[in-house]
């Protein structure tokens, strides 16, 4: 059974360098992956990843549990985000939008991947055309699976927020998606109701 | 339950967040409700497709977490700056020191007594940026030489 992270942060706390490690490696796959979700580009994710774990690395001694461990590194997560993102508004870098190529599923036919390549391109678009406080909203729920509950806390607001965040966030991503949704509602050029 | 009080609850009953009782009047009023109902099918063909967004390797080691951190805390500054712009915060210190010296030259020019030179290390102006060896190496390439620069001019107080 895998140490739990409070025990975990324990020992980080009293200088257990080996306790970090295991930290690092439980998380580090899953805190890239709500920054590329979330930023849309691949190397900027890696960078904001790695401040979160900087951040892990220099102030753990000051974590206290009031919260669970997850949650406070999932605040620390949508921080590093929202600091990447006036980053790059600040420094008038390349757009989020502007995505990374991603690799090539070499078991799809060429048209297959074409398809699957476009739709991949719309949705990085549409999440990233979302306002930040909408967005993380979308990725924690969507793709961390966490509760509306868990995303209050992380997110230091409450549930009826989140609904609300998640309502807005949804039908736009359902509106900026219409093209695939409609496709996916009439296939074949099938005739709407 | 109406259709607005509906389209408000579609989401959360997507996502498995309604109680018991609210899913219930939900249910029943997508089964009179064509609208409602073409509503719910397409959110939920829209969060579906978020799925094909592909997940990402993480591309750094611990070594790395140690390295910046050792970075950070001798240059907490840097973290304002993103990655790519390092080479713009080097050459902005270069342009710095360079402005030191020619403001030096100007003004230190006819003074009898010359002021010690300042001398600028490669490794000092990336040290003091907080850049890693690649980086170090950029700021070689902008002819700060290891032996370090040495200005031709003073600094006046």
């Amino acid at each position: 059974m895998p140490t739990p992270d409070s025990q975990l942060i324990a020992a980080w706390q009293r200088g257990d360098e080996g306790a970090f490690q295991a930290l690092f490696e439980r998380y580090r796959a899953r805190v890239v992956n709500i920054a590329w979700r979330f930023l849309g580009d691949a190397d900027a994710a890696q960078d904001a990843a790695q401040e979160v774990f900087v951040k892990l690395y220099t102030s753990a001694r000051g974590y206290r549990p009031d919260a669970e461990f997850s949650t406070w590194l999932y605040r620390v997560t949508a921080n590093a985000c929202m600091d990447a993102l006036r980053k790059r508004r600040r420094w008038r870098l390349a757009p989020e939008a502007e995505l990374t190529q991603m690799p090539a599923d070499e078991s799809a036919s060429p048209e297959a991947q074409a398809a699957s390549d476009e739709l991949a391109r719309q949705v990085r678009a549409a999440i990233a055309s979302l306002p930040p406080n909408q967005r993380i909203a979308v990725v924690l729920q969507r793709y961390e699976e966490l509760s509306y509950k868990q995303i209050a806390a992380v997110l230091n607001t409450s549930v009826p927020a989140v609904e609300s965040l998640l309502f807005r966030a949804k039908d736009a991503l359902r509106r900026a998606l219409s093209g695939y949704v409609e496709a996916a509602e009439h296939p074949a050029g099938g005739k709407k109701d | 339950m109406n259709c607005k009080s509906a389209r408000k609850l579609i989401p959360a009953h997507i996502d498995g967040e309604l109680d018991s009782q609210k899913t219930e009047l939900l249910r029943s009023h997508l089964e009179s409700c064509n609208s409602c109902r073409g509503l719910s099918q397409s959110l939920r063909r829209a969060s579906d497709a978020l799925g094909v967004v592909p997940e990402i390797a993480p591309a750094f080691t611990m070594a790395d977490i140690r390295e910046r951190a050792s970075l950070r805390s001798q240059s907490p500054l840097m973290s304002l700056f993103p990655p790519v712009s390092r080479l713009a915060a080097t050459a902005m210190a270069i342009a710095a020191v360079a402005g030191g010296s020619v403001s030096g030259v100007y003004y230190g020019a006819g003074s009898a007594a010359r002021q010690p030179a300042l001398t600028v290390s490669a490794d000092t102006v990336a040290t003091s940026l907080g850049l890693d060896a690649f980086d170090s190496g950029l700021a070689e390439a902008l002819h700060i030489s290891d032996a370090g620069l040495e200005t031709e001019g003073q600094v006046t107080q």
